[in-house]
């Protein structure tokens, strides 16, 4: 019986006291209360603490006042990893850890095919490295927890959510097409599944079953040796394809054509996340990549991305669109560290 | 304001209310709340306060977004991509108007796991950009709850799919979380941010029912729009009988006369017989030959070449056409489409 009283007693004093809050007679949700305002982040002091710990501001002016990127602690003797192409012919960097300047940071190596660097800090007391995450991937719909902006003394956070699966990013498709669909096709070529009407393969009489062996001489089997083959070509640039149909070999001369822009071609989606000067300049092409929805400034990356726990899932890698960050996973970014000290 | 504590219905139970739901919307624009919302806490607090809030926003979100992903679809438009989200188990879809365009069109579905789908556009609504279709080919699909209710309030919480820039096999579709920062009259604002591709796609309480779908967005990432789904209760009839209702923006109105079929005629004895069939018309598509005496057009009997023309010139550009034809004695029904004048 109490227990019901209890209960209706509730429901009454939550009604009324939405009544009597703001958010209810206004018609905008102030800025402060979006997911990105900082009442919301508020929420978030465990994970920005350990941003503080664990997260490294790197600066490539002398005066050590204007950050470049930020980088991740990953050992207490002074490791730390971030975006390689961020830091490339800066001659001299500084970094910052929690309130501690250093001036002497030394870059030990880097990984150009994931794009990260390794550096090197000399420290008196051992820096707390981030637990990187070596349990399983979370789920899409978990809290992610980013470096937002930065004072000299404090960092603060970003959030967002993991958002799709966890992938390769392949490098933009070339400006070139032969007007196929095709499928590998273990250790023989490149099988043809459809032959668009019209296309530049239509024409030269590529037929679907085909298998394409080899194109201006170079063999090709998996549909990444295509690209890089098409990757330079301009449209009317003639290729010769060598096709097995039912066991004969035939040439084919072919004229490649202009690849169709559709409707969502990128230069639009990239206008609508704030032009090409908002997003990462290398954004493509990363073996696999977390992906979240944290609305991240493209000089902000390079810190850790972390879980509600403070684990760090992975690597801030790149800004790549109006509603996608990247990150290195953290299993890979372990590989890369033990890779890059050696 | 009435809330009920309700505990949250299992998925066989929603299925068969939604599905009583949908009828019920066909039928009546009846406006009646089907389930009542539960209180989640952290819709009721101006923000979350701690990790264990925000553990609770991130429970829902994980098992809500599992149940409801799979009837996120692309759409694909030949040239582009949109979204769209199934409602019902034999197909029916909820878009925008800018994604289908017209009404009455052939398009093609494309689920998660890359089955594509034969699907043709219905009504919609061109002021609002609302648009309903559906899946032409049999089948039980995977499908979410409308909620018709309404009751979502200014800072609840909210997420949004989508297939962001087009359909990609390896990533899925797209998941943003959010919370509602503006509703007005035909339009829902969030900061679930989304972008081009996303058009179309769902956007959802954190139980999973769809409030809105995605519409269009400002530069500013906090300015992403929604068409709430009181806009589509409002003209649910209208949409599924295949009308095209407004003036714009969203989707061009057909001009009257705008219509091609690309045959010259002259009145015989027999009715109106075709003189001549022009080079790639839709006449020639069709097979229509010159010879071809046209009886009647969409069932209605043609006595002359002018009666032929006011007919035609009352129809416009993608507007379907079936004619009947007397050639060598026999009768002939032959199908096509008006292409643009």
């Amino acid at each position: 019986m109490i227990k019901i009283y209890f209960y209706h007693a509730l429901l009454v004093a939550m009604t009324l006291a939405m009544g009597s809050q703001p958010l209810v007679a206004q018609n905008v949700l102030p800025g402060h209360l979006r997911i990105n305002g900082k009442a919301v982040w508020e929420a978030f002091e465990p994970q920005r603490e350990v941003l503080q710990s664990s997260s490294a501001v790197i600066y490539a002016d002398d005066r050590s006042r204007i950050m470049t990127v930020y980088g991740t602690v990953v050992s207490d003797d002074g490791y730390i990893l971030t975006k390689a192409s961020k830091i490339e012919g800066v001659e001299k960097l500084t970094m910052r850890v929690d309130d501690k300047l250093y001036t002497d940071v030394r870059v030990v190596s880097e990984d150009s095919r994931w794009d990260v660097a390794l550096l090197k800090i000399d420290v008196e007391q051992p820096l707390v490295p981030v637990v990187l995450n070596e349990g399983e991937e979370v789920k899409q719909g978990s809290w992610v927890i980013s470096n937002g902006s930065t004072s000299r003394s404090r960092r603060r956070v970003k959030v967002g959510i993991m958002s799709a699966n966890a992938r390769e990013i392949s490098r933009p498709l070339p400006g070139v097409m032969m007007g196929v669909s095709l499928e590998e096709d273990e250790g023989n070529g490149l099988k043809v599944n459809e032959v668009s009407a019209d296309s530049a393969a239509e024409k030269a009489g590529v037929k679907t079953d085909d298998v394409i062996k080899s194109i201006s001489g170079k063999d090709v089997s998996k549909l990444k040796d295509l690209l890089e083959l098409l990757k330079d070509k301009e449209p009317k640039d003639e290729v010769v394809i060598k096709i097995l149909r039912k066991d004969k070999e035939l040439d084919f001369t072919l004229e490649l054509m202009a690849r169709p822009k559709g409707p969502e071609q990128m230069s639009r989606n990239d206008q609508m996340s704030g032009g090409e000067h908002s997003l990462s300049e290398r954004r493509s092409d990363f073996p696999r990549v977390l992906h979240h929805d944290t609305p991240l400034i493209k000089d902000r990356v390079g810190g850790p991305l972390l879980n509600l726990d403070g684990v760090c899932l992975g690597m801030n890698i790149a800004r790549a669109s109006r509603v996608a960050s990247f990150a290195v996973p953290a299993r890979e970014l372990a590989q890369i560290f033990e890779r890059l000290k050696e | 304001m009435c809330h009920s504590l309700l505990p949250i219905l299992d998925f066989k139970r929603t299925k068969v209310i939604v599905r009583a739901a949908v009828c019920a919307l066909s039928v009546t624009l009846c406006l009646t709340p089907n389930t009542s919302a539960r209180v989640l806490p952290f819709n009721e607090a101006e923000s979350p306060k701690s990790v264990e809030d925000l553990k609770g926003i991130q429970k829902m979100l994980i098992e809500s977004s599992d149940r409801v992903r799979k009837a996120a679809v692309s759409i694909s438009l030949g040239e582009g991509f949109g979204s769209g989200v199934i409602i019902s188990e034999d197909g029916l879809i909820l878009t925008a108007a800018h994604v289908t365009a017209a009404v009455d069109t052939e398009m093609t579905v494309i689920m998660n796991d890359g089955t594509k789908l034969k699907a043709v556009s219905m009504g919609l609504n061109s002021d609002t950009d609302a648009a309903m279709m559906r899946i032409t080919e049999k089948g039980k699909y995977p499908y979410v709850e409308v909620n018709k209710a309404n009751d979502y309030r200014l800072g609840h919480w909210v997420f949004a799919l989508g297939h962001s820039g087009g359909f990609d096999k390896l990533r899925g579709p797209v998941l943003r979380l959010g919370r509602i920062v503006k509703d007005s009259e035909t339009t829902l604002h969030t900061d679930c941010k989304v972008i081009g591709g996303d058009s179309g796609g769902p956007l959802f309480d954190m139980e999973g029912r769809l409030i809105a779908i995605h519409s269009r967005v400002e530069r500013s990432m906090e300015q992403n729009m929604h068409v709430p789904m009181r806009e589509y209760v409002k003209h649910w009839d209208d949409m599924q009988s295949n009308k095209f209702i407004g003036e714009g923006p969203f989707a061009k109105k057909p001009v009257k006369g705008s219509g091609y079929i690309g045959i010259a005629t002259v009145d015989s004895d027999d009715g109106v017989r075709v003189e001549k069939v022009g080079k790639a018309s839709p006449a020639e598509k069709a097979e229509i030959k010159a010879g071809d005496i046209i009886k009647t057009l969409n069932g209605r009997q043609l006595k002359d070449k002018e009666g032929f023309k006011s007919l035609l010139q009352e129809m416009a550009e993608g507007d379907k056409v079936e004619l009947v034809i007397l050639r060598e004695g026999k009768e002939l029904t032959l199908k096509l489409k008006l292409a643009k004048r």
